[in-house]
């Protein structure tokens, strides 16, 4: 419980649908991500990643527990606040890359800002592409670049609000190995560069590696906490869980 | 920024919108314009008198009836008080009578009274060449005739053709006898005309003479005078307006609902982008404001296209107006700049109001949206699009009901509300009817091992409402078409029923180039008639007819005697025997044997005796006189149409305006100048309807196909070859505009079936309700053509490999 956690879960319960459809998304899941940290979260399909990001980003609403975002509890703010808070505090990158087709490279990574009816200054999102290595492609519409360079693009748009967090669903999930590579040393350099905090979730060994931590859910549960290791103990330690439940 | 990259993005889809907003634009203007400019002239033969007096008009001025006149003794009275009033220097009684030139043995067209030579000076008419007419058979005739002085002419009157010899032609349009053979002819004076001095004040002359005259007339001065144009030229301008509205409603009405539905098409396809910028940041209001600040942008883009295209047209359309009778020949555009402006307003308006259920749906779009990939459409319909649905229905059944009730254009414009409300029920009810519908057409081929079928059938049924949006134009078509045509065939058969059921008859003589039968061309037809005219309860009109004898045999006695109406005056001179119709009695209180004072059609005063009073059968007016009375009264009155048992002698008809036609061709309708109105009316409205519909249809199907690109996408790569995919492509198509035209003509059949039988209660005789088949074939047709061509066009243009665009 140190001051310095950006965002915090505590015994956050989620489930979808009704009666005999009930399924148990989350758990009683209690995590906190402290500023300027990589974690990533691993796991089977299914086993409640994705729906643990929407609820920590405050897309979702929770049935029990509480989630805290830079000290501001989500619980009991409106859509519009909520709306607001996930704009100026956060930032998403998700599988599908999410871009607006109509807009080019630079317009796409301003688009939060003119959401907020603040006026992107140029030299701002020219850096935020700079910063993902994509200065030079600004004019370029979605159709025009490749799966990395438009996954890239989202990460430079996830930045361009200076967000206190980024969440990214399986950022690598549709990308080749050396795009996936790319990728994921953008986000490393962001969190040693600048301090950013990041959660990523991931099935690949290799992506968790980059993170400084790795979560394990299983069946909507936290099952295990790995810091420090490389992709082989990883996927090691995930085939002994595997083994083990 | 994002609403116009947005729109640039769509631009293919939102063409069909934009045409759309255009051609409604257009449509208003026209018809803001011609509105606008349908008031009534002058008449010419009026022109020269700066203030006309005319005895008090009916209250109600839909009866289209001329006033009461002033006996003549009344009218001099008024004239020598009008004399006095400074600034006249003449007060002129105006008195006319059914007079048209034949010519080749056939009525010309055109003028159809002849005047008292002394009235001529009201329209500044002066002699050309020749006298003024002197002898009881003597004519001056307007030069437009073309008849020369000296030459011998045929005047048709409500008497017969009657030699005059021309002694005189003048300026411009018109026939003028004596005032002696006018005065005896014409009745009652209709109009006191003033002259006055160049200099004189007119609006003191037109006070001092309203002053002079009291309650006994009004007195006009200024564009007021024109009140006084032919009250057909008022009744052909009433029917004007209605096609001019009918019109502008069904241009707002159908373009709202297809805004509507495009755009609930567009945002049901733009969930996902919309979801994504909710993910980036925007709140609701944003995505409101963008979806209407769209909306706005091809509201505007509509009206600059389409205030332009409608003044080009404006001018065509009023000629068209007075060509098809619409319109009288005086009939010109003023052109008022408001009318543009509203116009324009009124386009913006349309696209705001379409897209506002849009709008409010966009904005609840979540966050979410942007990650979900495959758009199933599982919500279910609202409650409140259930109940919004059932209201219009209702609304549908109301506007049914009184079309029932009403008659000529009046019918048309129910008819078309009752078209409105029901296509909108129709709509909103779609999406619960279409899966079972759709079920139920593909179930004979659900059986085969084929995948088109499954493809078609999972489809339509998982995306109800997606597929309700594709075949709502097609069912605002079939049923627009289906119910106008329908409606007015179905009535043309009930009045056609009316009419000859009314006399047994097998043969009909009808007006040819006349406004009526003259005496002599009812006596050569030799069947049943009325000589219709009009009593007046004070101002108001009362419709009245005279009968003979021959007559009775169609008319049922409910109390007194047929016969006491033909007894000779001498019997009680100071009252006139009357028969009534048992309706006409109920409502006004006239019992059998009491007596009632009213004016006669000459405007003196006469007291009416009730001998009889009818039951059942269609009677032609509520009041019924012996026939020589109503002659008596009214030295112009003229016979409608002649029932009669054997096929006339077209010989005997020559030269008298009239013609002989079987029974079964008069009752097919067409022949008399509403019925020919009322069908071009239709013509209209079906054709601005089917062509807005179609419109519709090839924008729905086209925007379908473009956000489908990613489903067959991946259809040809499951290893559907390009012929399958065009082909379930077709099929979709092919179901959803049959299921809209099912459900289309099931609406159009339903108030069908409700008029018939309302207009069978009506009459008591059973009433067919008649689909008109080959309107609905039509239709279906060239939606089934429009529809697949639309949805095909998109599909074989993405035939390259492309690479894969971004994901939203
Ligand atoms: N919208 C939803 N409706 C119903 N069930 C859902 C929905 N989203 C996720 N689930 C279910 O919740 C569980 C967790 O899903 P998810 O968080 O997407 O897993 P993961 O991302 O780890 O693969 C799964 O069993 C999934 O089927
Ligand atoms: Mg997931």
């Amino acid at each position: 419980m140190t001051s310095t956690a950006t965002v915090r879960l505590h015994a956050v319960r989620k489930t979808y649908g009704t009666g005999v459809n009930t399924v148990t998304a989350l758990d009683g899941v209690s995590a906190e991500f402290t500023a300027g940290t990589f974690t990533a979260v691993m796991g089977a399909s299914g086993s409640g990643k994705s729906t643990l990001l929407q609820c920590a980003a405050g897309l979702d609403t929770v049935d029990s527990g509480q989630i805290t975002i830079d000290g501001t509890d989500l619980a009991g703010l409106s859509e519009h606040a909520r709306t607001l808070l996930r704009r100026d505090r956060i930032g998403f990158v998700f599988q599908a890359y999410n871009l607006v087709g109509a807009l080019t490279a630079a317009q796409n990574t301003a688009l939060p800002l003119r959401l907020a009816r603040r006026a992107p200054k140029p030299a701002a999102v020219e850096q935020a592409l700079a910063e993902v290595g994509l200065a030079e492609r600004a004019g370029h519409y979605p159709a025009q670049l490749s799966g990395g360079e438009q996954q890239r693009v989202a990460i430079a748009r996830a930045l361009i609000t200076r967000p206190a967090v980024l969440f990214a669903d399986e950022p690598t999930g549709a990308l080749d190995s050396t795009s996936s590579a790319v990728v994921l040393a953008a986000l490393r350099r962001l969190v040693d560069g600048h301090g950013q905090t990041v959660v990523m979730v991931s099935h690949d060994p290799v992506a968790a590696a980059t993170a400084d931590r790795v979560l394990v859910l299983a069946d909507g549960r936290l099952v295990d906490e790995i810091t420090g290791a490389d992709p082989a103990r990883i996927a090691a330690r995930l085939a002994a869980g595997a083994v083990a439940a | 920024m994002i609403a116009l990259a947005s729109l640039r993005e769509r631009r293919r889809s939102l063409l069909g919108t934009l045409v759309t907003l255009a051609v409604a634009v257009a449509v208003l203007t026209v018809c803001g314009l011609l509105l606008a400019s349908a008031r009534p002239v002058t008449p010419d033969r009026f022109a020269a008198s700066p203030v006309l007096i005319r005895p008090v008009p009916p209250k109600t001025p839909e009866a289209f009836t001329e006033p009461r006149p002033w006996p003549k003794e009344q009218a001099q009275a008024l004239a020598v008080r009008l004399s006095a009033v400074p600034g006249v220097s003449e007060a002129v009684l105006v008195q006319r009578f059914y007079v048209q030139l034949v010519r080749d043995g056939r009525p010309v067209a055109g003028e159809r009274d002849a005047y008292n030579w002394s009235a001529a000076a009201l329209g500044g008419h002066r002699l050309a060449t020749g006298r003024a007419p002197a002898g009881s058979d003597e004519v001056v005739l307007g030069a437009a005739l073309d008849v020369p002085v000296g030459a011998r002419v045929d005047l048709l009157t409500a008497a017969g053709p009657e030699h005059f010899t021309v002694t005189g032609t003048v300026d411009g349009a018109g026939m003028w006898v004596t005032d002696e053979v006018a005065g005896a002819r014409g009745g009652g004076v209709p109009v006191i005309g003033l002259l006055t001095a160049a200099d004189a004040d007119v609006a003191g002359v037109a006070a001092a003479s309203a002053a002079a005259v009291g309650t006994d007339g009004v007195a006009l001065a200024g564009d007021a005078r024109g009140a006084l144009e032919p009250v057909g030229d008022a009744r052909t301008r009433w029917i004007g307006m209605q096609v001019l509205s009918a019109l502008s409603a069904l241009g707002v009405f159908v373009s709202v609902f297809i805004v509507a539905s495009t755009f609930a098409f567009a945002t049901r396809q733009r969930e996902r982008e919309l979801g994504l910028l909710r993910l980036l940041g925007a709140v609701p209001r944003q995505v409101r404001r963008w979806v209407l600040g769209e909306v706005l942008l091809l509201g505007l883009l509509g009206g600059a296209v389409g205030v332009p295209a409608g003044l080009l047209a404006a001018g065509p359309m009023a000629r068209w107006l007075v060509r098809t009778g619409f319109e009288p020949a005086s009939f010109t555009v003023l052109y008022q700049p408001v009318v543009p402006v509203a116009a324009m307003a009124a386009g913006v308006l349309v696209a705001l109001v379409g897209a506002w259920a849009a709008a409010r749906r966009a904005a609840r779009v979540g966050p979410l949206a942007a990650l979900r990939t495959a758009a199933l459409d599982d919500r279910p319909v609202t409650l409140a699009r259930m109940i919004a649905g059932g209201v219009a229905l209702a609304a549908a059944v109301a506007a049914g009901v009184a079309a029932t009730r009403a008659s000529g254009a009046d019918l048309g414009t129910y008819a078309l509300y009752a078209a409105m409300a029901l296509v909108t029920a129709g709509s909103l009810l779609a999406p619960v009817l279409l899966p079972p519908a759709v079920r139920l057409l593909t179930a004979p081929f659900a059986g085969g091992r084929g995948a088109t079928v499954l493809l078609v059938r999972q489809h339509v049924g998982t995306a109800a409402r997606r597929s309700a949006s594709a075949a709502a134009p097609v069912l605002l078509c079939v049923a627009f078409t289906v119910l106008i045509g329908g409606m007015v065939q179905t009535t043309t058969a009930y009045y056609g029923l009316n009419r000859v059921t009314a006399a047994n008859a097998t043969a009909v003589v009808v007006p040819d180039g006349t406004p009526g039968l003259s005496d002599p061309a009812v006596t050569a037809a030799g069947g049943l008639s009325t000589l219709p005219t009009t009593l007046y309860d004070g101002t108001e009109p009362l419709p009245a007819a005279g009968i003979t004898p021959a007559e009775h045999t169609v008319l049922t006695v409910g109390d007194g005697s047929l016969t006491a109406l033909h007894r000779s005056p001498a019997e009680k001179p100071a009252v006139v025997p009357v028969a009534v119709a048992e309706g006409f009695a109920v409502s006004a209180g006239w019992a059998m044997g009491s007596t009632h004072p009213v004016f006669g059609p000459d405007g003196n005063l006469i007291m009416l005796e009730v001998v009889a009073v009818l039951t059942a059968g269609p009677l032609p007016a509520g009041i019924l006189l012996d026939r020589a009375v109503v002659r008596a009264m009214d030295p112009s009155a003229l016979t409608t149409v002649v029932y009669s048992g054997q096929p006339g002698p077209a010989t005997a008809l020559a030269g008298l305006g009239a013609r002989s036609l079987s029974a079964a061709a008069y009752a097919a309708g067409g022949q008399e100048e509403d019925d020919r109105l009322v069908w071009v009316f239709t013509a209209v409205l079906i054709g601005v309807s089917a062509g807005f519909g179609l419109l519709a249809v090839v924008n729905t199907m086209l925007m379908s196909t473009t956000g489908r690109a990613a489903d067959l996408r991946v259809l040809k790569l499951s290893g559907a070859t390009r012929g399958q995919v065009l082909g379930v492509l077709a099929a979709e198509t092919a179901v959803v505009v049959a299921t809209g035209a099912a459900l289309g003509l099931a609406v159009a059949v339903a108030a069908l079936a409700a008029l018939a039988r309302g207009l069978s209660v009506q009459l008591g005789v059973a009433v067919p309700m008649v689909i008109p088949w080959g309107t609905l074939a039509a239709t279906v047709g060239v939606c089934l053509v429009l529809a697949v061509a639309a949805a095909i066009l998109p599909a074989l243009g993405s035939g390259r490999a492309t690479r894969p665009h971004s994901s939203v």
